[in-house]
């Protein structure tokens, strides 16, 4: 009962629990928080209770540089929760974070989003974590379903529509219609999986080992999917593995292609093959609008092209991408009256 | 002309600078289409600003943007004039359509709310009962008072053979309403023209609650049809023995000085005006000492806890009904034998005739049904 009291004063919020970043929708005020999911856990003495440094921002800054009693921690792994206690104090946080009433301790309904190839575990997980940050109430939504939503796609319509949510830690690829789900499949590569090969690209061909924080800057300012006229190059320091110091050295677009190639491939493996398993109607629409690529692996430069180049079909990127699934999120909570729980996952 | 005004018009269309854009890289609408894999219909329409109606906003920027990137445009210019001309918003919700056979039930029909209305229901009911009870025990105290209180006679008819009177009978006050009667004692005696026997007769009660008797032909409504020679006899009695001053002789005496009010005829001969005298004389004398006083019974139920009661003497009205509250002393009398009902029986303590009842037999927890003098019924 009380917990009902407190959450007369809080927002409904739809979090897009994401592997790379959290965000967090509100309705009538848009996207309020979009916080990297990393958490600083300081711990001062053996035995002592561990305790919260930093979360998001001030936390990744943090990664890889911290002494050896604080511990910089990404709580979520493919897009599920891999340190149940850490992702359950970073909710709390930003939860905290959104409600500006300090006097009570906000009880807001929830909707998380959770890939669509998450078990039951790992969906139980999820919930009972955000519970434990003080939800009232806790639903969950497909990512796809929601990115389909916030990327403005006919969802409720008798036509076939395809999104493909590129994330940090997965990839999902569903074929939506009618408000359902008629095919879905998840992949474990998203951002994550480009770092990570960039990475092993640079020490493998250079010698060199450089840190995630320097391969995401990499893949941002010059990471692409398709080859261009343009190469752009970009210079960088790692340690030299040979000599044990830093160096640096120069990197170009088409290296960073050539290292991105796997993943890639397995994103585009994902996509045939979900358009192979679609219903031949469902199919004939998609291959006459096209789909929609949301979450912030859309934003590689020329992924649409190279899916439309693999795939033949039209590829376009959703407006403001890294936002859709929690958009689509905070958009199906807003409907909960129109459409009952047609929309929402099943735990 | 027509060229200036197509220079002024199309700078905010995104079609026009697509087009354009497109003759500058000497690009055909086909090749367009072949490398943005679109239907070349779709092309010609995003050039003349004609997306079709069934097209998603979300395709449309969609389109626009590749198309932009191949003719080396800003996609976000094109975006911008696009929904300038379109009046979308970025962020529009795209209204959706439920599937969803839950929806009416969870929202408006849910058991919760039938349990809601429920209880509602039941409040309202709850409340109706209580004021609809309270206003009716109100209502029979004040019934029970009134019919108790006055008694009446009214002498409507004779015959040549008897003598039969039609009497309305009034209520008779009560001990109950003893109190209120301290405040204006009265004995009054009215005689009327057409009335026999000292037609309008009211008399308060004294302190000792005993009966008072009202005879008043204008203000009672209900009447009983009884033996004259009863009814006389009795407001005789309650003359005698509300008011020593005034005593049954001297109204006999009245009625015997003006003979055509006792009988109200005046083919009555002296005889039979004679004998009607000597018959009231007889009843009166008889009846004083017999008759009303034997009956009449006092009671008295003193209240420990709160308790409801209803008391009905042999004549079968209700002298007292309703829940009486802890403390109060309640003195009631009338005519023998009372059935009484108590809800509480073990906060009750009754003297009967000046002797206490002793009712510890019953039950303390159920309700007490029983009939005063109490040795009748066990």
């Amino acid at each position: 009962m009380f917990k009902k009291l407190r959450g007369i004063f809080s927002n409904d919020l739809s979090i897009d629990l994401g592997t790379a970043n959290t965000l967090i929708y509100v309705k009538d005020q848009g996207i309020v928080l979009n916080e990297p999911s990393v958490v600083a856990i300081r711990k001062e003495r053996v035995g002592s209770p561990r305790s919260v440094a930093a979360v998001g921002s001030e936390a990744k800054k943090m990664l890889g540089r911290t002494p050896g009693n604080i511990e910089a921690i990404r709580p979520m792994k493919d897009g599920v929760i891999a340190d149940f206690n850490v992702t359950e104090k970073m909710l709390q946080y930003f939860i905290k974070q959104v409600h500006d009433n300090n006097f009570l301790r906000p009880s807001p309904r929830v909707l998380v989003c959770v890939p669509c190839g998450s078990t039951q575990v790992e969906r139980r997980a999820i919930k009972e974590s955000a519970e434990g940050a003080g939800a009232r109430d806790v639903y969950l939504i497909d990512e796809p379903m929601a990115a389909a939503i916030g990327s403005g796609l006919p969802v409720s319509e008798p036509t076939g529509s395809m999104v493909v949510d590129i994330g940090g830690g997965t990839t999902e690829v569903a074929i939506i219609s009618l408000n359902g789900v008629v095919y879905s499949s998840s992949v474990r590569i998203g951002g994550d999986k480009f770092d990570e090969a960039i990475i092993s690209y640079i020490r493998r061909n250079f010698g060199s080992l450089i840190g995630e924080a320097t391969a995401e800057r990499i893949k941002h300012e010059i990471g692409a999917a398709y080859p261009g006229e343009e190469v752009k190059e970009i210079e960088v320091r790692g340690r030299n593995l040979a000599e044990g110091v830093p160096r640096s050295f120069t990197l170009n677009s088409n290296e960073i292609l050539e290292a991105l190639q796997e993943p890639l491939s397995g994103i585009v493996s994902a996509v045939m093959v979900a358009l192979e398993q679609s219903p031949p109607e469902l199919a004939s629409d998609i291959s006459e609008h096209g789909m929609v690529l949301t979450g912030g692996g859309a934003l590689l430069k020329d992924l649409d092209r190279l899916l439309m180049e693999e795939t033949g079909i039209p590829v376009v990127i959703a407006d403001d991408p890294l936002t859709c699934v929690a958009r689509g999120g905070g958009m199906a909570f807003d409907m909960i009256d129109l459409h009952g729980g047609d929309l929402f996952s099943d735990e | 002309m027509s060229d200036y005004e197509q220079t002024e018009a199309v700078p905010i269309s995104p079609g026009f600078l697509l087009q354009e854009a497109r003759k500058k890289l000497n690009l055909t609408v086909s090749e367009i289409a072949i490398r943005l894999l679109l239907k070349e219909a779709v092309v010609i329409g995003l050039e003349n600003d004609d997306y079709g109606a069934t097209l998603s906003p979300t395709f449309i920027k969609g389109y626009l943007r590749s198309y932009a990137k191949l003719v080396e445009l800003d996609p976000e210019d094109i975006i911008a004039a696009y929904n300038d001309i379109s009046g979308i918003d970025i962020q529009q919700k795209s209204r959706m359509q439920s599937f969803s056979r839950k929806i009416s039930r969870d929202t408006y029909d849910s058991r919760w709310m039938y349990v809601t209305y429920g209880i509602i229901s039941v409040v309202i009911i709850l409340i109706g009962l209580y004021a609809w009870q309270n206003s009716g025990n109100s209502l029979v105290e004040v019934t029970a008072n009134t019919n108790s209180s006055i008694v009446s006679t009214n002498e409507q008819e004779q015959t040549s053979t008897g003598v039969t009177q039609s009497a309305p009978v009034l209520p008779t006050n009560q001990a109950e309403t003893a109190e209120q009667a301290e405040q204006e004692p009265f004995t009054r005696i009215e005689q009327r023209p057409n009335v026999a026997t000292s037609a309008n007769v009211s008399i308060g009660p004294e302190n000792t609650a005993r009966q008072a008797t009202t005879v008043n032909n204008d203000s009672i409504p209900e009447f009983v049809e009884v033996e004259n020679d009863r009814n006389i006899t009795t407001v005789l009695a309650a003359l005698e023995n509300a008011d020593p001053d005034v005593s049954s002789s001297e109204v006999l005496a009245s009625a015997t000085d003006n003979p055509t009010n006792l009988t109200g005829n005046d083919t009555l001969n002296d005889a039979q005006q004679n004998t009607l005298l000597n018959i009231v004389r007889e009843n009166v004398q008889s009846t004083i000492e017999n008759d009303v006083l034997s009956d009449t019974v006092e009671l008295v139920f003193t209240f420990e806890q709160d308790c409801w009661i209803k008391i009905t003497d042999a004549t079968g009205e209700d002298i007292a009904y309703g829940v009486k509250k802890a403390g109060r002393v309640m003195p009631v009398s009338g005519q023998a034998p009372f059935s009484v009902i108590l809800g509480a029986p073990k906060g009750v303590a009754i003297t009967f005739a000046g002797s206490d009842v002793d009712i510890s037999a019953f039950p303390t927890n159920a309700t007490a049904r029983f009939t005063l003098p109490l040795q009748e019924t066990l």
